[in-house]
């Protein structure tokens, strides 16, 4: 039954290849999330194909064509297979609580994990992010502001992040999740070693009319660059 | 305005323009047809109508009126989304907005859940030979107030001002600051409203199982639908009254100048925290009928018993209590820390446990089995791998890194998608072409049916499949457009065209529902070879269909009979049931909510105030036509079926404190988190212990005296009955005075409800107890009016007297928790 939608998924993936954004990460912490998202995708395609798999079997073996008119015998139950798929399922929770721990404690928003200003080893821009219905402004640690965000290659960007009304969520689909922007109170979040290039910026939590529009580039550039571009 | 369009007004609002137009035509022409047709008196009579049947099929034809409304928003959104940068007819900006949140409520509010309570309505009773729900008149005031609930809300559209904050109205977006018009005034009063009566029908649910199954329908031997019903009801108890909480709250942040949900003192999270101990379990608020529903369907059609039955109810179990350990996985992003989300994260993983579970169990009850591919079965084979890819990007999802990138994207649009069109409405659409017969006596055409199904479903996977990828492409949800530089527009153009699929399946459901009325074929008591009671009476059953009720042997009696292991008997009756009637007054309750809604909404205070003077005048009423006063002065009943009968009710009261008491819960913890405020009045200098000790001294010894009244009504004492009673009365009337005098002091006093957060969290709270006490008061004089005038029955007097006294202890522990909790904190210190 279902298996018709496999090649359609396999389609899909193909047509669309590496371009995907989100699978195609640009910043170390964008990576582990999409190891993350493989990972369990791979675990899940297992859980997939065998309920797929199980079901068309029955369904072609046990489809009531109008041949016989027998009755089935009335079976309540099996402890044995009971026991094994609600044991199987318990080990995938557990084969995939492990990694997703380990990195929900580094990655998640306020992390402890986070580097602080007192911890600084030199790698990385503070910036903070102020969010307004519907645009963004950047502040660097020497005060300048823009409205796009800038980053040099290979740095640690450390985000503070808060919004003047409503709130927000800071997106670079390419550089890593996303975080909330919240009105009086701040939120940091870390996004570690970004690649040169230009990255398309979003809000993602829904703030109003033009919430649509309330988008930014994120221009990853060499260190040289961001130090004139700073300077300017 | 940053992106100024300027368009001709009349242009801009064309849309409801045609809507209009269109309604008014509609609506003309319906009253037409019905003239015509003289349908006028079967409408009466439905909209009397206390019977099972006949409400349940009310829920159904509005749910599915409700279904193509939502449905004509998503064909919205899919042709402004259908190709970059588009611009279709008016559909940007806030119009957008409004279909959105629109379509959401909609589908969530005002479908799922009235096609789910309608099925339950019609099936639920029959499989467990109960002769009606517990409540009858009660179950139609559920229904009208779902209706005035969902009619309100769709009225906001037609004057231009539908709700926009998405379904979700996170605040501060949805409170009046940022949102002016009263869309979202809408929002709260509709949902309000409506949730109230689907509360009361939990309520009856819970009841009707408990205490109005057949003889020898044990637990263990009870359909999977009613027991997913069952727990359905106790997950709706909890979630909707958390729902109904915070939408309280909003109310007063948007129309009285609070500031729970924003600003320095308030927080914006505690809505979503609220909104999402509502929100996750109602998804299994969805689920759980669905997969009651498909468990009957694929045992039928496999002709084979339910593969691990216990199992299955355990699970059904699990899956509610795993529900409400949950809801922080919609809120990774929000910065609550790591090991919050942690542990959200692990919770959220396991409830695949007790899923998988069912899905296993279904595959085996169909292995070994004769499977039918009839059009509920061919649903229900549709059902399982779209639900099983809803869950496995479920579990992705519940990987807070990884959630991090598909928060708020069309993934997640995708994702919960395939959970509740894959679970729920196919599950409803199994549920219709199976109870069909139950519910007119007709079958759908199958080969109809057949068409419906692979529209709709194609249909859907070319919908939601690819918004995984435009998701995972970097499309945020709630976006009214995009660039070709997204390079999404592949994705969205295939969701265009399969909601256009999904559209045109509902079209072949919508002629098939025609064509089958307007065939004679009439269908017999058991056209699909049934297991269980519904399929032993006729299609459809009369309203006395379970006057003698059968005697249950098995969890599925009906097949044993067939098989010739055991007969079917059916039995006199031993036990008072549900006394049904024909009222008016549900329509009319309903009515004046609506009025009073209006009130509040458009801050008319007067209107608000008539319509709610009017909402009490017509319970009073009520309580002078209860049904039962006849019933009983006939029946007169034996001192055990009276005790019957007062357990009976007894069951739903105490369900409904269960309602009561997480309010209050909610009321307290609020209170809690805002007191002291940041800046604003502290409570040291507000309360006072001389008006706490004048009000407790009035209200507390009330409960004593209420003992009195009970003992006097147990031992056949009327002098102890009489004087309790009125000095109960008394001590309430003197501690309204003392209440009501302690606000004034606080008001004349310049603290307000909007003074800071602490005056607010003290209103809310101890201003909803005084309103219960206030209830109470009214509550005892009418039932010493009703004695007066015309002396109720015996046995319903002590039941109704007996009632109160529980409502009344039950007032009087609230106040000890707001000594403890809200005054003597700040007295003592």
């Amino acid at each position: 039954m279902g298996i018709r939608w496999a090649p359609l998924i396999v389609l899909l993936m193909l047509v669309s290849g590496c371009g995907i954004r989100v699978l195609d990460p640009q910043s170390d912490t964008a990576k582990v999330q999409t190891e993350l998202i493989y990972f369990s995708f791979g675990i899940m395609v297992l859980v997939l194909l065998t309920v797929f798999g199980l079901m068309a079997r029955f369904v072609k073996k046990y489809r009531d064509d109008g041949s016989s008119d027998y009755l089935p015998t009335q079976t309540e139950g099996n402890k044995k297979l009971e026991i094994t798929w609600t044991v199987i399922p318990i080990l995938i929770v557990i084969i995939l609580a492990v990694p997703t721990t380990i990195v929900t404690m580094n990655q998640s928003p306020n992390s402890e994990a986070i580097s602080t200003a007192e911890d600084s080893t030199g790698e990385e821009v503070h910036v903070r992010v102020e969010a307004e219905r519907f645009s963004w402004t950047f502040r660097y640690e020497n005060g300048k502001t823009s409205e796009d965000l800038y980053l040099p290659e290979g740095a640690t960007a450390v985000l503070t992040l808060r919004s003047k009304d409503v709130i927000h969520s800071f997106w670079v689909p390419s550089l890593g999740g996303k975080v909330d922007v919240l009105p009086h109170k701040d939120n940091v979040y870390e996004i570690e070693n970004v690649e040169e290039g230009v990255y398309l910026g979003k809000c993602a939590e829904f703030c109003g009319t033009y919430h649509t529009k309330m988008r930014f580039t994120t221009h990853v550039v060499s260190e040289q660059e961001y130090r004139e571009w700073l300077e300017n | 305005m940053l992106f100024g369009i300027s368009k001709d007004t009349l242009y801009q609002q064309s849309d409801v323009i045609l809507a209009w137009i269109v309604t008014l035509l509609a609506g003309g022409w319906l009253l037409y047809y019905i003239t015509k047709k003289e349908k006028w008196p079967l409408i009466m009579d439905y909209i009397q109508s206390t019977n099972h049947r006949k409400v349940g099929i009310m829920y159904m034809l509005s749910g599915l009126l409700f279904f193509f409304r939502g449905g004509m928003d998503a064909l919205l959104i899919r042709t402004q989304l259908a190709f970059p940068q588009f611009e279709f007819w008016v559909i940007q900006g806030d119009k957008y907005s409004g279909v959105f949140t629109t379509h959401g409520t909609v589908m969530i509010f005002f479908v799922a859940m009235p096609l789910l309570i309608g099925l339950m309505n019609i099936a639920v009773p029959l499989q467990i030979g109960a002769k009606d729900l517990a409540y009858p008149f009660l179950n139609s005031l559920s229904f009208w107030l779902f209706f005035s609930g969902a009619v309100l809300f769709n009225l906001s559209f037609f004057f231009a001002t539908p709700p926009s904050a998405g379904w979700t109205a996170y605040a501060p977006l949805s409170l009046d600051e940022f949102t002016k018009d009263p869309g979202n005034s809408f929002y709260i009063f509709s949902i309000q409203i409506s949730g109230l009566g689907t509360l009361l029908t939990a309520v009856n649910m819970i009841s009707t199982i408990i205490r109005h199954r057949a003889q020898g329908m044990k637990y263990t031997r009870m359909p999977l639908f009613p027991w997913a019903t069952l727990i359905t009801s106790f997950l709706i108890l909890i979630a909707f009254t958390a729902l109904s909480s915070g939408l309280y709250l909003l109310m007063f942040d948007r129309l009285f100048g609070t500031t729970f949900f924003m600003g320095e003192g308030g927080n914006p999270i505690y809505w979503q925290h609220l909104f999402w101990i509502f929100g996750h379990p109602e998804v299994y608020i969805l689920a759980l009928p669905a997969f009651g529903i498909f468990s009957d369907v694929i045992s039928t059609f496999s002709k084979k018993v339910v593969f691990g039955y216990t199992v299955m109810v355990i699970s059904i179990g699990l899956i509610g209590l795993l529900g409400f350990m949950v809801w922080v996985h919609h809120m990774f992003t929000v910065g609550l820390g790591p090991m919050v989300n942690t542990f959200f994260a692990i919770t959220t993983m396991l409830i695949a446990v007790p899923t998988g579970i069912k899905v296993f169990n279904w595959l085996f009850t169909m292995r070994g089995g004769r499977i039918q591919v009839t059009t509920p079965m061919l649903f229900a084979l549709g059902f399982i791998p779209t639900f099983v890819m809803g869950g496995v990007t479920g579990v992705m999802l519940a990987i807070p890194a990884a959630d991090f990138q598909f928060h708020d994207s069309h993934f997640v649009v995708a994702h919960f998608h395939y959970t509740i069109i894959g679970a729920t409405v196919l599950g409803i659409f199994a549920g219709m072409y199976y109870w069909y017969p139950k519910m007119f006596g007709k079958s759908l055409d199958e080969k109809l049916g057949k068409w419906h199904f692979w529209l709709f479903v194609v249909g859907f996977h070319l919908t939601f499949l690819p918004m995984h990828f435009s998701g995972l492409q970097g499309m945020p949800r709630r976006t009214y457009t995009y660039i070709a530089e997204d390079q999404v527009f592949t994705f969205n153009a295939m969701s265009t065209v399969g909601a256009f699929l999904m559209g045109v399946g509902m079209l072949f459901f919508a002629w098939n529902i025609y064509r089958t009325h307007k065939s004679s074929k009439e269908v017999s008591a058991d056209p699909w070879d049934g297991r269980t009671l519904e399929w032993a009476v006729s299609s459809p059953p009369s309203e006395e269909a379970f006057e003698r009720p059968p005697e249950v042997f098995a969890s599925d009696p009906l097949w044993k009979s067939k098989m010739g292991e055991k007969e079917l008997k059916f039995i006199k009756s031993t036990r008072p049931g549900p006394v049904a009637t024909n009222s008016f007054i549900p329509i009319l309750f309903a009515g004046a909510l609506f009025l009073f809604s209006m009130g509040m909404i458009y801050q008319w205070y007067w209107l608000a105030a008539v319509f709610a003077i009017a909402g009490f005048g017509l319970l009073f009423l009520r309580s002078f036509l209860d049904e039962r006063i006849e019933h009983y002065k006939q029946k007169r009943y034996k001192p055990e079926d009276l005790k019957k009968l007062l357990h009976d009710k007894r069951t739903g009261f105490f369900s409904y404190l269960v309602i009561d008491s997480i309010m209050f819960l909610i009321l307290f913890t609020t209170y809690v988190m805002f007191t002291p405020a940041p800046t604003g009045p502290k409570p040291e200098e507000v309360f006072e212990a001389r008006t706490l000790i004048i009000s407790s001294l009035f209200l507390l010894p009330s409960s004593l005296t209420m003992l009195l009244a009970e003992y006097g009504l147990k031992k056949g004492k009327k002098g102890a009955l009489r004087a309790g009673v009125w000095l109960t009365l008394l001590l309430g009337i003197g501690f309204l005075v003392a209440e009501g005098h302690e606000f004034y002091t606080y008001i004349h006093e310049g603290y307000l409800i909007d003074s800071n957060v602490f005056m607010a969290s003290f209103y809310v709270l101890v201003g909803l107890h005084y309103s219960h006490v206030l209830f109470g008061v009214g509550w005892l004089s009418n039932l010493l009016i009703q004695q007066g005038f015309r002396s109720l029955p015996e046995g319903l007097y002590e039941e109704k007297q007996t009632i109160f006294s529980y409502y009344w202890h039950f007032v009087d522990l609230i106040w000890i928790f707001i000594i403890g909790i809200v005054y003597l904190p700040y007295l003592i210190s």
